[in-house]
């Protein structure tokens, strides 16, 4: 089966480790949700595995070829990777830049090109704005267009980096039935940064919860979102209420000044 | 998307649109692109039938067309002029303007900053330094490409040391830019020293490259600058993909399969090569390679399989334009270039950045 594994990565900024050896999978056809309190070394896992950092410790393999010594093209064929923040410094139009996200050869897009990135465009809502330049967007509208470039890629692995980001209740809720369509109906195995525990656990069938750069959870949500759990992850003690077995994060205590 | 069945339904329909829009897009920027080509040679013409011998239109086509088919359609007079005075120097100012521009262009998308040039970078005054110690010390062997060579080297060097301090520091474009304005400067201080210590004539042949200058364009700068041209322009086309996926990110780009680090260290080899042969034979001509890529996306967007000949043609007709303001604009005096690109240059690149900043689009 097709996957991404991890064993024993390590990776260090200037001498300065933030990931002390995880390990993890993510197989094809689910959703896994990676969790951490900031700088727990989420972003930089993220990273590694689309190729961007190229750690020196630990192993990565996707669909059984590791991925160190591999060119960029090629590790690029099995992902679509969305960054935190979508930048927007030239005026490129929306569907511009999703055709982007197509085969890296493309100099002229012919009509299969076309329609693909317009199946996509409609699929997120974004069809009117198709030839708005990305800087006349809201930060909502722009997040969607770096979503519709990955989508466009119809590649085996989605990897995003908190994509619900500047996303409003509505469109957080597009973006979790769109992901999980991703995972059901064509089989991707999708990997999403969040911060809101309660999206992470409404969206995946796993959770991998990350703190010091090491994987301190790994599991059904239910399973990984626990009072003790997320006390000893981000240091904050939540009430958690259940509804219909799933858990959710009904806020946490405030330590009153004088109390 | 899923959001609300309503919502969802006109969205599919109207889909199809979207392939429309797009062909329609791409009728206009080649549309674009022929209105430039034709202002281009519109200029052109106009550049050689003026002067103190004026030529009229059709005498023009003739004498062009004449040498190469062999044909005495003009006097030789007319024909000398066109041939040997004017067509030189003004096709020198197309393959100039084009090299300028598009090292522009190339520049601030390899380093994503909208203030990035061949000057600002300190790419062109490195190359002008370089020309000044072959001019003054004599360091040149070989004359004209003694000078071009030694720029070359000097623009290389400068190229190289931006990207090994933005790979040393793990340096931000920005700064990058503002190593670019410290070398500049250095550069500058440099090239002022060797004048002080020089004579006359090397004094005012230093003068010339600081400035910018057409005034000795021929057929031998015209050679030079069109087969650097020639050689880096295609790689350039070739990469306007790769160039386009810069544009989303570092981040994004590498995950597309871009090799990111290789890709900036070939196309600044190449831009240092354009841009050297360029200041080699013409001097600093200032602000054209940072304002042609700007007018250039304004006219035809960021997509760089068009904006790539767009600012190449801008460039060209933006530099023979200066240079029939700085031959016609006094009867006596002939100006340098240099001199007329900054002017009309700076109160442009003002207003350009002025315009990014309402867009709210401002790197």
């Amino acid at each position: 089966m097709s996957r991404i594994e991890v064993r024993g990565l390590r990776y260090a900024y200037r001498g300065a480790e933030v990931l002390h050896g995880v390990d993890g999978r993510v197989d094809a056809g689910e959703v896994v949700a990676l969790i951490g309190p900031n700088g727990s070394g989420k972003s930089t896992l993220l990273r590694c595995l689309a190729g961007i950092l190229r750690p020196r410790r630990g192993e990565i393999r996707i669909a059984g070829e590791p991925l160190r010594g591999q060119r960029q093209a090629r590790i690029a064929r099995h992902l679509a990777y969305v960054p935190q923040g979508s930048e927007a410094a030239e005026p490129l139009t929306v569907l511009e830049s999703v055709l982007l996200g197509l085969g890296r050869a493309s100099w002229r897009y012919g009509p299969a090109d076309l329609a693909r990135a317009e199946r996509v465009l409609a699929r997120l809502g974004l069809g009117e704005l198709a030839q708005r330049p990305l800087p006349e967007l809201s930060g909502g509208q722009r997040q969607k267009a770096a979503l519709a470039r990955a989508l466009v890629r119809e590649a085996p692995f989605l990897l995003l980096d908190e994509p619900t980001n500047h996303l409003d209740m509505r469109h957080e809720r597009d973006l979790i039935e769109i992901l999980t369509r991703c995972a059901r109906e064509q089989g991707q195995g999708v990997l999403v940064v969040l911060h809101d525990i309660n999206v992470a656990v409404q969206l995946a069938d796993r959770i991998l919860l990350l703190r010091d750069g090491q994987v301190r959870a790994d599991g059904p949500p239910r399973q990984v979102v626990t009072a003790t759990g997320i006390r000893d992850a981000y240091g904050v003690a939540v009430r958690l209420v259940e509804r219909g077995g799933t858990p959710f994060v009904a806020g946490y205590e405030l330590a009153r000044p004088g109390g | 998307m899923g959001a609300a069945g309503s919502a969802g339904a006109p969205e599919e329909a109207g889909a199809p649109a979207v392939t429309a829009a797009y062909a329609r897009a791409v009728r206009r920027k080649g549309v674009v692109l022929l209105a430039l080509a034709a202002a281009l040679l519109g200029v052109c013409l106009a550049g050689l039938g003026l002067g103190p011998l004026g030529i009229p239109l059709t005498e023009v086509v003739q004498a062009v067309l004449a040498r190469p088919l062999g044909a005495e359609w003009v006097s030789e007079q007319t024909a000398h002029v066109v041939w040997r005075i004017r067509l030189p120097r003004l096709a020198t100012a197309v393959v100039a303007g084009a090299g300028l521009a598009l090292g522009g262009v190339i520049l601030q998308t390899l380093l994503r900053n909208p203030m990035a040039s061949p000057f600002t970078l300190g790419i062109a005054s490195g190359a002008s330094l370089g020309a000044a110690l072959a001019i003054v010390l004599g360091v040149s062997v070989v004359g004209t490409y003694g000078i071009v060579g030694n720029a070359f080297l000097f623009a290389l060097g400068v190229s190289l040391l931006i990207l090994l301090i933005g790979r040393v520091k793990g340096a931000t474009p920005a700064s990058l830019i503002l190593a670019g304005i410290a070398l500049m400067y250095f550069f500058g201080a440099a090239t002022t020293l060797l004048v002080y210590f020089a004579d006359a004539d090397a004094t005012r042949e230093v003068m010339f490259w600081g400035v910018g200058s057409l005034s000795r364009a021929g057929w031998e700068s015209l050679a030079f600058i069109s087969a650097a041209l020639a050689l880096t322009l295609p790689v350039f086309a070739l990469r306007a993909g790769d160039l386009n996926r810069l544009l989303l990110g570092e981040e994004a780009a590498t995950s597309l399969g871009i090799p990111v680090a290789r890709l900036r260290l070939a196309l600044m080899f190449l831009v240092a090569l354009l841009v050297a042969v360029v200041v080699a034979f013409t001097g600093g001509i200032g602000f054209l390679g940072l304002v042609a890529p700007h007018l250039a996306r304004l006219l035809i967007g960021a997509d760089h399989r068009f904006l790539i000949p767009a600012t190449a043609l801008i460039g060209g007709l933006l530099l023979a334009l200066a240079d029939l303001v700085s031959l016609h604009a006094f009867d006596a005096v002939v100006l340098p270039v240099g001199v007329v690109t900054a002017f009309l240059g700076s109160p442009l690149f003002v207003y350009l950045i002025l315009r990014r900043r309402e867009g709210g689009s401002g790197a």
